[in-house]
């Protein structure tokens, strides 16, 4: 029996994705979807890499992920979950995400036929090194094991600034407290500080079972769980619809103060319309009732604690532009550790500058004297003459016209810059036009509606 | 043994290092029991040296050149030890005592350190040992200095590190933890800056989201860790002991400090142990501990058998007890008077010198003997510790206890977790159950069944006068089944006596107390002692009475001092009375019960406004700031009366204590702001309590007791200089209020004052308080308004207004007189 199912989610419908007109798991870092690095994560690790990989999607973008996955050498089980809030507006959709993800956790429940699980979103990116978090998820029988981050300064080195390209949206950080006890790695309490007012509470019964805890400020969730079925029943028959802000932060505090877990459970009538839900939604395999009938008495399990670990290599989550931005930056030097293939630019050509710590995609034109520093470029894009291309990502098919500065921007596919613009700080979606001696500065260059959106990234390759 | 010049040659030249050891716990249970032993907790024997030994063991270890014991009771008894043992003959100048006979608190004993002056130069830091001063430790302390040192050197603000060890996480099964430990301490993880402590035990503790927030600032939280009692100090606290009356204990200055932060900036840091023996005896339960864990060798390479090497008979000047200058009656200087070699044998079984050990015995592990014991056949000991010229009878078991010196026990005896001091007797089929304490002298009779937590002391031992002025509150000895010997006549009596107690004065009580000299209920027939009843103060009692949740800081203060007084001598949580009474009647007498808790109930009220008053007399003999003004009116005047009693009192302090002038004026500003009272409201209070001062407190000494002597020696000493800062001889207005104010006075108080305003304001005339000219301009105010009516003279303040006319009379002519000269 294999020990663990990994449930990748990667459904995402953010701000980002949005923005750029792609399905987030299928946004290029350094050319390649960001799943693929969430993949290599996984791939790392034997015990993950042999066990059930269930990727979770949105009806939207199953295809272009199918796709695109299909090209890969893995067995995996797509699996689409309905969009519960379809009918909101759009502005609400981050919202309506994170508030899904234990009532889409929920939709592939009688598919998880192992012990552990290990739960992750699909937007992390860098090298991880799940060791050490997947031994302690054994050697303490841990009930949850989560991965914490450092907050990542960014990389940019000297005088360049960090402006957020495109429109200005601001991202309000959410710090959060982890109080953690240093000597046996556990997680006593999380705490939003949304949620406190002047004061941050200390209860004497935590206290007493953690003498010596630090609080830290310095760390960021980064959604990836081990997490004991055990748990998991407890989290599904749960009133709370998402799993990290509403669920997690009670179900340490339960483990904390050695209180049984199934006060988290709600009211029978939710247990059975759980049940009804697996029933019309799924499959013949097992009674939800009975799975819980089986775990019910398995009390000593939910005691086992949360532990966390920190990775020390630089990883983050990609969550919004910056961050995307930044990732690119690393792309480079990313894809070397995990592949050992560099994929930076070495060609020389003639009259071109391009730095060394580029990427170039196959398939490009560029033109005499252009000089391109510190950026990604996609496939098939076509760069005329006299360019000034410095930090920016270009995504496949982008058309820059003669004597174009870039600076700082997002490029999407498809795009076409007329000749002679000055772009700064600015993202440009798929298939739009900038005129000719345009001067953009912050700006987002978005089509009328967002109806018009149709994924159609990487359908070059058929 | 490495002497300590050699391990610190290098220091030398820079510093010594210094340690203050206190060695008193200030806890009123403790003490009573220790005064019934005849030896004070630091010089209790633990493989029949005394617990200070190793302490200074330590220290001399981690290369401390000084040492400076302050002691508080039984200040001849460790004079006498420290000067027959060999520390005083292989260091010299090692070891220095300070006695503070008056000291009730640790800060007092540091504020009487600080006026001896031993701690000099400016840069000399300290290590501190509060808390009965004696640690068993294993760790070199020498690092303890040079973290402080690093500390300073990074925050030149930092005066003090804390020392703590690491507990497990299930702090409260760790041996080493007793209740009085508690604690909780917020500090920063990676400086070990100390941002909250606290000893309250509360449900829930909190830490301002701002400090969370700091850049560089990572909060760590410990709770209950092992509170080494130690601390290094920069000379500074010292003083801050005595600017702040109000630190008595380590806690009081530990939250003053952080709670005067922002005022005077200075911080304290700490330090966590990790690894290492610590054990700061404080109590009884962990005196059992030290004892045990030194004969299981936990603090190696401090183990028996080579500290007691070092002070090998021969070198010792005082193997012979002839040369000794001290009595040999004395029974407890046997304790250091004579030294064996000890061999250790597998099991941790220790003999010392010659003994007596029967080949029937089982004597299973950690087990020490003591120089002549003798040991019966059939004995059985398991990890106790047996001292010199003990005798065991036969089938005996001794189980986790230790036995002082001359100690005799019977046969088929079975004693278990109990102390047994020198000089004891018991006879033959005694059981003794955890935790009793046999104080010296005591005789337990046959067939006698002590039940849990009893201490017994002898009636005609050292009756402390500390027991004769308390009084008995409860009787707290559930009624074993087994006892037989326990008749109901015994228990009539007691009841009786509860409650004839429960109405009567101390002094009755203490009468009856003392007439009670042996118990034979108790110890049998052929038994002598009685129990000594845990009497805590009435202070403790309404204490524990008083909803403590309101935050009025006086209150605070109040339950800091009494603190420690919170808990037993075995460091548990002294619990509410009203448990213990229902435990006392189990006969089933349910109306008794509930008379008798009535007038328990009835009792306590009174005893709350009881101790009030005690409370305040008290305070005033011994100045505590902490006279909570119960009525809170908002009544202005009552503000004003209590802020003018609180300069009196500042002033009496200040005279008694002879402090610094321009102390008293910091800290009479620092009231200012409390109280709340408009700068006239001061100036008057000022001048109020100045020439009140006298007149309230009898501070002179019995022969001149006359208002104005003491006045003069007050004025001669601060008063004078208080009111020249108050009220410039340059300001007009001052200086009227100044005199209206005394007219006031005097008015007031005709028979000392008025009738003595000649001299007042001749005094003052002289020492330039005040000038002529606004005593002749004031005067001249008043005789007009007596012309115009407004002002009325009384019969009985003509002697005053005479007096004063005189005085101004004088003035003129004198005045007159010195224009003449300077024509």
């Amino acid at each position: 029996m294999k020990e663990f199912t990994v449930i990748l989610y990667a459904g995402g419908n953010n701000r980002l994705s949005t923005d750029l007109s792609l399905p987030k798991p299928l946004l290029p870092v350094g050319n390649r979807p960001l799943i693929w690095y969430n993949l290599q994560i996984i791939q790392s690790h034997p015990a993950l890499a042999s066990s059930v990989l269930l990727i979770l999607t949105s009806s939207q973008s199953r295809q272009v992920l199918d796709d695109y996955l299909s090209t890969l050498n893995i067995t995996y089980e797509l699996i689409v979950y309905r969009q519960h809030h379809e009918s909101t507006s759009d502005d609400q959709q981050q919202a309506q995400d994170e508030l899904g993800t234990l009532d889409i956790l929920r939709s592939c429940y009688s598919r998880i036929r192992t012990e552990s699980i290990c739960l992750f979103t699909c937007d992390l990116y860098g090298k991880v090194n799940l060791t050490p978090l997947i031994n302690m998820f054994r050697v303490r029988d841990a009930s949850i094991c989560m991965l914490l981050l450092k907050t990542t300064t960014s990389s940019t080195t000297g005088k360049e600034s960090l402006v957020q390209p495109g429109q200005k949206v601001k991202y309000t950080a959410e710090p959060e407290f982890y109080t953690v006890d240093q000597s046996t790695n556990s997680v006593t309490s999380i705490r939003l500080k949304a949620d406190l007012d002047e004061y941050f509470p200390l209860k004497q019964n935590i206290l007493a079972k953690y003498p010596r805890t630090i609080i830290r400020t310095d760390l960021v969730d980064a959604h990836l769980y081990l997490i004991k079925k055990s748990c998991l029943d407890i989290a599904i028959c749960s009133k709370y619809s998402s799993f990290r802000k509403e669920f997690l932060p009670k179900m340490i505090r339960q483990m904390a103060t050695g209180q049984s877990l199934e006060v988290l459970i709600s009211t029978t009538a939710n247990k059975k319309m759980m049940i009804r839900q697996t029933t019309t939604d799924l499959d013949d395999h097992t009674d939800l009732s009975r799975l819980l009938e089986q775990y019910d008495c398995d009390n000593k399990q939910i005691r086992g604690g949360c532990y966390y670990s920190i990775n020390e290599t630089q990883v983050f989550r990609v969550k919004n532009v910056l961050s995307y931005l930044e990732a690119n930056r690393q792309a480079s030097s990313q894809i070397l550790s995990f592949t050992n293939e560099d994929i930076t630019f070495k060609d020389r050509l003639e009259q071109i500058q391009i730095s060394p710590d580029c990427v170039v995609g196959d398939g490009h034109e560029i033109g005499k004297r252009t000089t391109i520093k510190r950026t990604i470029i996609g496939k098939n894009c076509r760069i005329e003459d006299k360019c000034k291309i410095i930090n920016c990502v270009l995504l496949d098919n982008v058309y820059v016209k003669e004597g174009v500065t870039l600076q700082n921007s997002i490029l999407c596919s498809r795009s076409t810059i007329g000749s002679k613009s000055e772009i700064l700080n600015s993202i440009i979606c798929s298939n739009q036009q900038v005129e000719g001696n345009r001067k953009l500065n912050g700006e987002t260059v978005s089509p009328a509606s967002h109806e018009s959106d149709v994924y159609m990234v990487y359908d070059d390759e058929q | 043994m490495v002497k300590p010049t050699s391990i610190n040659a290098d220091h030398l030249a820079e510093e010594r290092l210094t340690c203050v050891l206190v060695l008193d716990t200030f806890n009123i249970y403790t003490n009573e029991i220790v005064s019934h032993t005849s030896l004070p907790l630091c010089l209790w024997p633990v493989d029949g040296r005394p617990l200070l030994d190793y302490t200074i063991h330590t220290l001399v270890r981690s290369g401390v050149q000084e040492i400076i014991l302050l002691t508080r009771s039984h200040s001849y008894e460790i004079h006498s030890y420290i000067t027959n043992s060999e520390w005083s003959r292989i260091y010299p100048k090692l070891i220095k005592l300070v006695s503070c006979k008056e000291a009730r608190s640790l800060g007092d004993c540091l504020k009487d350190l600080e006026q001896e002056h031993l701690i000099n130069d400016k840069n000399q830091d300290f290590l501190l040992l509060y808390g009965n001063g004696t640690l068993l430790t294993n760790a070199k302390l020498n690092n303890l200095f040079t973290i402080h040192k690093e500390n300073v050197r990074k925050d030149k603000n930092c005066i003090m590190t804390l020392v703590y060890r690491q507990l497990d996480s299930n702090y409260i099964e760790h041996p080493s933890y007793t209740d009085d430990q508690y604690s909780y301490i917020m500090r920063d993880a990676n400086t070990h800056r100390l941002y909250d402590y606290s000893k309250e035990y509360s449900d829930l503790y909190e830490i301002p989201l701002d400090l969370l927030e700091k850049p560089n600032v990572t909060i760590e939280t410990l709770y209950c860790p092992l509170d080494c009692h130690l601390a290094v100090c920069s000379p500074d606290v010292l003083h801050i002991f005595k600017d702040n009356f109000d630190f008595f204990t380590m806690h009081d200055f530990v939250k003053g400090v952080l709670r005067d932060e922002e005022v005077a900036g200075q911080t304290i840091y700490s330090y966590l142990y990790e690894k290492g023996y610590f054990l700061p005896v404080h109590n009884l339960r962990l005196y059992m501990k030290a004892t045990f864990d030194i004969l299981r060798r936990w603090l190696h390479p401090l183990v028996p058998e080579t500290i007691g090497a070092k002070h090998s008979p021969t070198s010792s000047i005082v193997a012979n007890p002839s040369s000794s200058p001290l009595k040999l009656s004395d029974s407890y200087l046997s304790i250091y008077n004579q030294w064996y070699r000890i061999t250790y044998d597998r099991h941790n079984i220790y003999k010392q010198g010659d003994i007596q050990l029967d080949r029937l015995s089982n004597i299973q592990q950690d087990v020490f003997i003591g120089y002549k014991s003798q040991i019966l056949s059939g004995v059985c000991l398991r990890s106790s510790l047996i001292g010199q010229n003990c005798t065991i009878g036969k089938n005996t078991k001794i189980e986790n206890s230790i036995i002082w010196n001359h100690v005799q026990i019977g046969e088929n005896c079975l004693i278990k977790n109990s102390i047994i001091c020198d000089n004891v007797l018991i006879r033959n089929n005694v059981q003794i159950d955890q935790q009793c304490i046999l104080c010296k002298n005591v005789i337990i009779g046959t067939n006698v069944h002590l039940n849990e937590r009893m201490t017994i002391i002898a009636s005609n031992s050292v009756a402390s006068a500390s027991v004769v002025d308390e009084i008995e509150i409860d009787d707290d000895t559930p009624m074993p089944s087994k006892n037989v010997k326990r008749s109901n006549s015994k228990q009539r009596s007691s009841s009786t006596r509860l409650s004839e107690k429960s109405f009567s004065e101390k002094s009755v009580s203490s009468s009856t107390e003392e007439t009670v000299t042996s118990n034979s209920d108790l110890v049998g027939a052929d038994g002598l002692g009685r129990e000594l009843i845990f009497t805590s103060t009435y202070d403790d009692q309404t204490k524990t009475f008083e909803p403590t949740d309101d935050d009025d800081d006086d209150e605070d203060d109040d339950n800091d001092k009494n603190e420690l007084n919170a808990f037993d001598a075995w460091g548990y949580r002294i619990k509410p009375i009203e448990n213990k009474d229902i435990s006392h009647d189990d006969d089933g007498d349910e109306i008794k019960s509930k008379q008798y808790r009535q007038s328990m109930s009835k009792r306590t009220t009174d005893q709350s406004t009881d101790s009030q008053t005690g409370d305040e007399t008290s305070e005033t003999d011994d100045d505590n700031k902490d006279s909570s003004p119960d009525d809170n009116s908002s009544d202005e005047e009552n503000e004003i009366s209590e802020f003018q009693q609180e300069v009196i009192r500042t002033l009496e302090r200040a005279y008694l204590q002879k402090l610094n002038i321009e102390n008293i004026i910091v800290e009479l500003n620092m009231l200012k702001p409390t109280y709340a009272v408009s700068p006239t409201e001061f100036d008057q209070s000022i001048v109020h309590a100045v020439f009140l001062l006298p007149l309230e407190r009898k501070i002179a000494n019995p022969e001149k007791t006359t208002y104005w002597n003491t006045l003069k020696l007050t004025l001669d000493q601060i008063s004078q200089f208080i009111i020249k800062n108050y009220m410039k001889i340059t300001n007009e207005g001052e200086q009227v209020l100044l005199l209206n104010e005394l007219d006031l006075i005097c008015l007031k108080y005709i028979q000392p004052i008025g009738e003595r305003i000649l001299n007042i304001l001749n005094y003052l005339y002289e020492n330039d308080v005040v000038s002529e000219q606004w005593i002749l301009l004031w005067y001249r105010n008043k005789q007009e308004k007596i012309k115009t009516n407004q002002l009325e003279v009384k019969p009985g303040e003509k002697v005053y207004y005479d007096k004063l006319q005189q005085f101004v009379e004088w003035l003129q002519n004198a005045e007159s007189e010195d224009d003449d000269d300077e024509d």
